[in-house]
C-alpha cells in the first residue's frame, strides 16, 4: 500500500517535470517550425497548385513536377549546379588539405597562420563579390593586368559563359576553403604521429606518409565534408546571384537563382515551389542514403 | 643520425615553409588588402591602377560615405538587429537544450532530429511561403519581421552547439541540488549557466555574425532605405555608386570593420564555433 502511494507520488513528479522540460523546449521549437518547418510544408502545398502569388491557387497534382522534367533551362541550371558540386569538391578540399597538412607541422606560429587564414570567412558574402567583380573587371582587373603583361588574349572571368560559373565558383571557394581547412586541423591534431614517424622510419617520404599514413586517419572528417559540400552545392545562391545573376545569357545559372527569379519577378510561386521541393528532397534522400550505407557497414 | 634529425625538427620548421605560407597567406587576403587600400584613393586612381598605393590617403572617403550611405541608419538597424536575435536566441535555445540533455522528456528524440533536419535545410528554401506569411501579417518591409527570420533561423544550430555542450556537465551536480530542494529553474540559472559562460559567448558571436552578414531575406523583405541593415545597405549603396569604385571599396571597408574587429578579438570562439555546428550535424 505504501509502495503504491510512492509510485504514485513519484509519477506525478515526474509528469510535472515532462510538463515543465516540454516548456522550456517550446518556444524555441515553435519558434523555428514557424519560420523553417511550416514554411518547408508550405511550400510541398503550394507546389501542388499553380498559384500565381496574387489570385486564388487551384491544385493541379503532380503538373508542376511533369513540367520541370521538361524544362530545359531547369535542368541546364541543375547541370552547373553538379559542376558546381565538383569544383567545391576538388578545388577547396585540396587546398584545405594540402594547407592544414603544412601549418599543422609548424610549432611557433600555429594560431596565427589559422586566424589569419580563416578571416575571409567572416567577410560577408556582399563585400566578397564586389571586391572580386572589380578583380575580375575586364578594364581594372587582372585581365588588364595580364594584358599589361603582353598576354594578348587574357580571360575575361566573368563575361565568358564558359568561364563565368567557374569564376564565380572560385571566388565562394575563396571564403569556404578556408573553413574546410580549419575542419582538417582539427582532426589532424588528434592524428597519432608515432605511426608517421614509424613510416618515417620505414623510409617513406613525406608526402607517401602523409597521403597513406595520414589521411586514412581523418577519413572520418574527409568524408564529412565531402557530404556536407555536397548538400551545400545543391542550395548555393549568394555569389551568382551578387556577381553574375546568372549570367552572362543564363550559362551561370543555379537552380536556386532560377527559383528565386521565378518565385519574386515572374509570379510564379507555384512553379519555384516545385524547384524549391526538389532541392529539399535532394538532401533528404541522400542525407539518407548515406545513412543507410553507414547502416551497412560502409565507412562514410 | 636520427636523433639528430629529430632534434632539428623540433626545434623550429624550415625556414621555406613559412616562406610558403606567407605567400600563400598574402594571397588569399590579397582582396581584403586591396579593399583597404582602394578605398582610401581617389576614383581616378583606383581605375588607373586598382594595385597601386594612395597618392595622399584619402580619409575623406570615410566621413563621405557614412553620410552618403545612411551608415548611420544602417548601423542601428543591424545593432537592434543583433542585440534583440541574440537575446531570445540564446535564451530560447538555452533553456531548450537543457531540457533535452538533462531532463529528457518523452519525445525530445523526435525534437533533436527535427533540429538536425532544420540545420541541413537552406534558409532560401523557405522563402516562398515567407514571402506570402509576412505579406499577410504585414510583417513585410519591417525590421520586427526581418528579426523574427533571424531568429528562427539561426535556432537550430545554436541548440545543437549548446547540447553538445550540456552533454559535458557532470549530471551528480544537477541531481545533488535537486536533493538539496533547487527546482528546475534555479539550477539551470545558478549552475548551469554560470558554467557554461563560454557557450554563451560563443553563441552570441555566431548569431551576431549570421545577422550582420546575412542578405538573402533582408534583401527580398526589406525595400526602405531607412530599415535596411548594413549589408543590405551597401548593397544598394553599390548599386546607386556602381561606377565610383573608391566609394565601393570604402562602404565595403566600413560594412566589415565591425566584424572583423570583433573576430580579431574572439578568434578562437568564432573558428571553434563555426566549425563544431557542422561537426556534430
Amino acid at each position: 500500500m505504501k509502495q503504491i502511494t510512492k509510485r504514485k507520488t513519484i509519477s506525478r513528479i515526474e509528469r510535472k517535470r515532462e510538463i515543465l522540460a516540454w516548456t522550456m523546449i517550446l518556444p524555441a521549437l515553435l519558434l523555428n517550425v514557424f519560420i523553417m518547418g511550416g514554411p518547408i510544408v508550405g511550400t510541398f502545398g503550394i507546389s501542388l497548385t499553380d498559384w500565381d502569388g496574387i489570385r486564388a491557387p487551384h491544385f493541379i497534382g503532380l503538373d508542376n513536377f511533369k513540367k520541370l522534367s521538361l524544362d530545359t533551362h531547369f535542368l541546364w541550371a541543375a547541370l552547373n549546379n553538379l559542376k558546381w558540386a565538383v569544383f567545391f569538391l576538388i578545388v577547396p578540399v585540396a587546398f584545405a588539405l594540402i594547407i592544414a597538412g603544412i601549418i599543422r607541422k609548424v610549432k611557433r606560429g600555429q594560431l596565427i597562420y589559422r586566424t589569419m587564414f580563416f578571416l575571409p570567412y567572416i567577410v560577408t558574402s556582399v563585400v566578397a563579390a564586389k571586391i572580386w567583380t572589380l578583380l575580375y573587371s575586364p578594364f581594372y582587373g587582372i585581365t588588364a593586368w595580364l594584358q599589361n603583361l603582353g598576354i594578348s588574349n587574357p580571360p575575361r572571368f566573368l563575361a565568358d559563359p564558359n568561364l563565368a560559373l567557374y569564376s564565380v565558383a572560385f571566388v565562394d571557394s575563396w571564403r569556404y576553403w578556408v573553413f574546410l581547412m580549419v575542419l582538417f586541423l582539427t582532426a589532424l591534431s588528434q592524428v597519432d604521429q608515432s605511426i608517421e614517424e614509424a613510416a618515417m622510419i620505414d623510409g617513406a617520404n613525406k608526402i607517401q606518409t602523409f597521403i597513406h599514413v595520414t589521411i586514412p586517419q581523418i577519413r572520418p572528417t574527409i568524408s564529412m565534408v565531402l557530404i556536407l559540400t555536397t548538400i551545400w552545392s545543391v542550395t548555393t545562391f549568394d555569389f551568382v546571384y551578387l556577381m553574375t545573376g546568372g549570367g552572362p545569357g543564363s550559362s551561370s545559372e543555379l537552380v536556386s537563382t532560377y527559383m528565386y527569379r521565378l518565385a519574386l519577378q515572374n509570379q510564379q510561386p507555384g512553379y519555384a515551389s516545385a524547384i524549391s521541393l526538389v532541392m529539399v528532397l535532394f538532401s533528404v534522400v541522400f542525407m539518407s542514403v548515406v545513412g543507410l550505407l553507414r547502416k551497412r557497414g560502409w565507412e562514410i | 643520425m636520427r636523433k639528430k634529425k629529430k632534434v632539428g625538427a623540433e626545434k623550429g620548421t624550415p625556414f621555406y615553409i613559412h616562406i610558403f605560407l606567407l605567400v600563400f597567406l598574402c594571397l588569399s587576403l590579397f582582396p581584403i588588402a586591396l579593399l583597404a587600400l582602394n578605398s582610401l584613393k581617389t576614383n581616378q586612381e583606383v581605375l588607373g591602377n586598382p594595385m597601386s598605393l594612395p597618392a595622399v590617403p584619402q580619409w575623406q572617403n570615410y566621413a563621405d560615405v557614412w553620410q552618403q550611405g545612411g551608415y548611420s541608419t544602417a548601423f542601428m538597424n543591424s545593432m537592434i538587429a543583433m542585440v534583440v536575435s541574440i537575446a531570445v536566441v540564446v535564451t530560447a535555445c538555452g533553456c531548450c537544450a537543457y531540457a533535452m540533455t538533462k531532463l529528457k522528456p518523452r519525445g525530445s528524440r523526435l525534437v533533436s532530429n527535427y533540429f538536425m533536419f532544420t540545420m541541413s535545410v537552406s534558409v532560401t528554401l523557405c522563402l516562398i511561403p515567407l514571402f506570402f506569411i509576412w505579406m499577410k501579417l504585414h510583417l513585410m518591409n519591417t525590421l520586427h519581421g526581418l528579426i523574427l527570420i533571424y531568429i528562427g533561423i539561426n535556432i537550430p544550430l545554436i541548440v545543437t552547439i549548446m547540447r553538445s555542450f550540456f552533454l559535458g556537465i557532470p549530471d551528480e551536480i544537477l541531481e545533488s541540488a535537486r536533493i538539496d530542494g533547487c527546482g528546475e529553474w534555479s539550477i539551470l540559472w545558478k549552475i548551469v549557466v554560470p558554467v557554461s559562460k563560454p557557450i554563451f559567448l560563443t553563441s552570441s558571436l555566431l548569431v551576431g555574425l549570421a545577422v550582420w552578414n546575412e542578405f538573402f531575406y533582408a534583401n527580398s523583405f526589406i525595400q526602405t532605405d531607412s530599415l535596411r541593415t548594413v549589408a543590405t545597405r551597401y548593397l544598394a549603396f553599390t548599386g546607386q555608386y556602381s561606377s565610383d569604385w573608391s566609394k565601393i571599396c570604402t562602404a565595403g571597408v566600413i560594412t566589415i570593420l565591425p566584424m572583423v574587429i570583433l573576430y580579431l578579438i574572439f578568434q578562437r570562439q568564432f573558428i571553434e564555433g563555426l566549425t563544431a555546428g557542422s561537426v556534430k550535424g
